[in-house]
């Protein structure tokens, strides 16, 4: 097969692959582009936002457990209005879409951070209601379906930027929360964030992080989120993009094959550097191993 | 700062639990500076996902090469001391910042403890023209590693063992305020254990002098993009986290808050 179309059509653009940086494993992007070209992501999410200034929770922050990774970062960012001002604009130079990520501890907190993102260069913005890190906000609104609804009807009036949700595995029935998105007005959802979890030093018999709890993310958490994307994706008409434990480009078709239309990388980030360029450029051999002429007739084609 | 694949040209254990490792890379031999480390990854089917930050020791310019101690902690760093002679292993470096010593420095104090000398060497190695005092604390004479290397580059080295086996016995800390009292020096470079290097801090805060430490702390990226590796750092008003990785691993004591 001569070329391959990897593009997929997501929130009225078309992406140059699926393959979409996930947020708070990729910083500002900055970083990454020493060793790769960022534009050839499908979308960049960035670090989650709030409105003030976050210095986030005492160290340690990060360990690791089997086949996964424990954090509990606490949502460190320089706040919205910093943002704007010292990080958009550079972000901007570059071709790619740019998500994003904002947290806030009440409705009138992200309806603030919202406002502030009008008229700037920014693709999409994803509600984070699912951080497990943080005391007040993000996953209080994430585990009520009710709350859910009320904060993405509020926001969806607030603007018409594309609005993306990013769902908390920690909840009983995944379903419930993303028939909620929809009804509200979300144009896309974002799943799966970290699931709540801990680690513990048998010896000295304390908590390994700061924090004592924190988010589990990698190849330990993909069956569980593979099955909430598929499980979703049969509920609700808007697109997904789907994240937890992408860590190859098999991976990565096997999200688009259970609903996804975008795959987000996390935890990949974190081993390689260049982890998000490898993983297109794998899904690409596997759609020509396969004899698959486009990415995105893989979307939602689970056989069973 | 790069990804590059650095072969194994020798794995030797020097002491108990500690290995000795040289690499090739004129990269990283060229361009390291020292404080800087380089994040490693532990070989593919480990089943373990992140990198282990480790330090640059020593370079050698004419053979391309640079040198790293392991202490054998937990299960990462006993699959880095596995590897053999013509391994290719996964690197990001130089990464961080370096004890930066201006000109006009001329009497340096390097002091360590434990695992924490090894970048002092590469300390001592980039700056032996100027005059320096090594001061290596040691658990026990069984942990006692690379003194004729600082020897080469320092006009004395002073050694102390927990266990009083070698050297002085009792606490490298006490060795400092030894020696500054009876000496004139302008700065204190220092890396070991949080504790020693809390004391190193007010130490050199009693006696007014200028002093770099370099702070470890479990880390993600090692290039500063996931905000994993705090560490606490003085404000105005009070404090903020900064990155190990990137802002650090090396800073100026008075910054640092010892409270973790
Ligand atoms: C800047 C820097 C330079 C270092 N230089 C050296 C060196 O030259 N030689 C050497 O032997 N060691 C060095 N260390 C410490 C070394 O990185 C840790 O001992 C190692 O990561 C422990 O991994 P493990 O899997 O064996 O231990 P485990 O205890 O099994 O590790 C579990 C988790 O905790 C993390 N972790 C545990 N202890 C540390 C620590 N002290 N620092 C960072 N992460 C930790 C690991 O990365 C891993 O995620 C350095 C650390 C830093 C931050
Ligand atoms: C260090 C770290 C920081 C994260 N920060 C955020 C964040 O700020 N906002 C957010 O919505 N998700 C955050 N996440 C969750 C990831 O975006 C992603 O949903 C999750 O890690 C699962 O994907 P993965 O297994 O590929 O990492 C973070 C994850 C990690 C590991
Ligand atoms: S380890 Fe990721 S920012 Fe330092």
């Amino acid at each position: 097969m001569n070329s391959i179309d990897m593009s997929v059509d997501f929130l009225g653009r078309k992406l140059v692959n699926p393959i979409v940086a996930a947020s708070g494993t990729f910083s500002f992007g900055m970083e990454h582009s020493e060793f790769m070209d960022i534009e050839q992501l499908g979308a960049l999410t960035v670090k989650g936002i709030t409105v003030d200034e976050k210095i986030g929770n005492p160290p340690p922050r990060i360990t690791e457990t089997p086949s996964g990774v424990l954090n509990s970062i606490g949502l460190q960012n320089p706040g919205i209005d910093y943002f704007i001002d010292n990080i958009l604009p550079r972000l901007s130079q570059y071709s790619v879409p740019v998500i994003i990520n904002i947290s806030g501890e009440s409705v009138q907190e992200y309806c603030q951070i919202v406002r502030k993102l009008e008229n700037q260069p920014i693709f999409a913005i994803e509600l984070n209601i699912s951080c497990p890190n943080v005391d007040k906000g993000g996953i209080e609104f994430g585990t009520s379906s009710q709350s859910i609804y009320n904060l993405v009807k509020t926001v969806r009036k607030a603007t018409d930027i594309p609005l993306i949700v990013k769902l908390s595995p920690n909840v009983t029935d995944i379903c419930e929360m993303a028939i909620s998105c929809e009804q509200a007005g979300a144009d896309a959802i974002c799943l799966i964030n970290t699931l709540k979890g801990m680690a513990i030093d048998a010896k000295t018999r304390r908590p390994i992080l700061g924090n004592i709890v924190g988010g589990l993310s990698g190849p330990a958490i993909k069956p569980v989120a593979l099955r909430m994307v598929w499980e979703v994706s049969r509920r609700v008409e808007i697109p997904l993009i789907g994240m937890g434990g992408v860590m190859d480009g098999q991976d990565a078709a096997e999200f688009m094959i259970a609903g996804a239309t975008a795959v987000g990388v996390g935890t990949a980030n974190l081993v390689h550097p260049y982890a998000c360029e490898n993983i297109s450029l794998q899904l690409k051999d596997f759609c020509r191993e396969n004899n698959i002429s486009c990415v995105s007739s893989l979307i939602g084609t689970l056989k069973y | 700062m790069k990804a590059i694949k650095c072969k194994v040209i020798s794995n030797e254990q020097i002491e108990k639990n500690i290995y000795k490792m040289v690499f090739r890379s004129d990269y990283i031999s060229t361009e390291a500076r020292p404080g800087q480390f380089a994040h490693i990854k532990l070989c593919q089917h480990s089943g373990l996902l992140l990198r282990r930050p480790i330090s640059i020791a020593s370079v050698d310019l004419n053979r391309q090469s640079f040198t790293i101690y392991i202490q054998i902690k937990g299960q990462g760093t006993e699959i880095l001391c596995s590897s053999v002679k013509g391994d290719y292993m996964d690197m990001i470096g130089p990464c961080g910042s370096y004890f930066n010593v201006s000109e006009d420095i001329k009497d340096i104090i390097l002091i360590g403890g434990g695992i924490g000398i090894a970048p002092l060497l590469l300390a001592a190695q980039h700056f032996k023209d100027r005059n320096i005092t090594s001061l290596l604390g040691y658990r026990d004479g069984g942990q006692v590693f690379s003194v004729y290397e600082f020897e080469k580059f320092s006009k004395q080295v002073l050694i102390s063992t927990d266990d009083a086996s070698v050297g002085y016995g009792g606490k490298i800390t006490d060795v400092l305020i030894d020696i500054l009292r009876s000496g004139k020096y302008d700065c204190v470079l220092g890396c070991g254990p949080y504790p020693m290097l809390k004391t190193v801090k007010d130490i050199c805060q009693q006696n007014d002098i200028l002093c770099q430490v370099s702070l470890e702390q479990n880390m993600g990226c090692g290039i500063g993009a996931c905000m994993g590796c705090a560490c606490k750092i003085k404000t105005d008003g009070g404090y903020t986290y900064k990155r190990v990785c990137k802002d650090g691993p090396v800073f100026y004591a008075d910054e640092v808050i010892f409270d973790e």
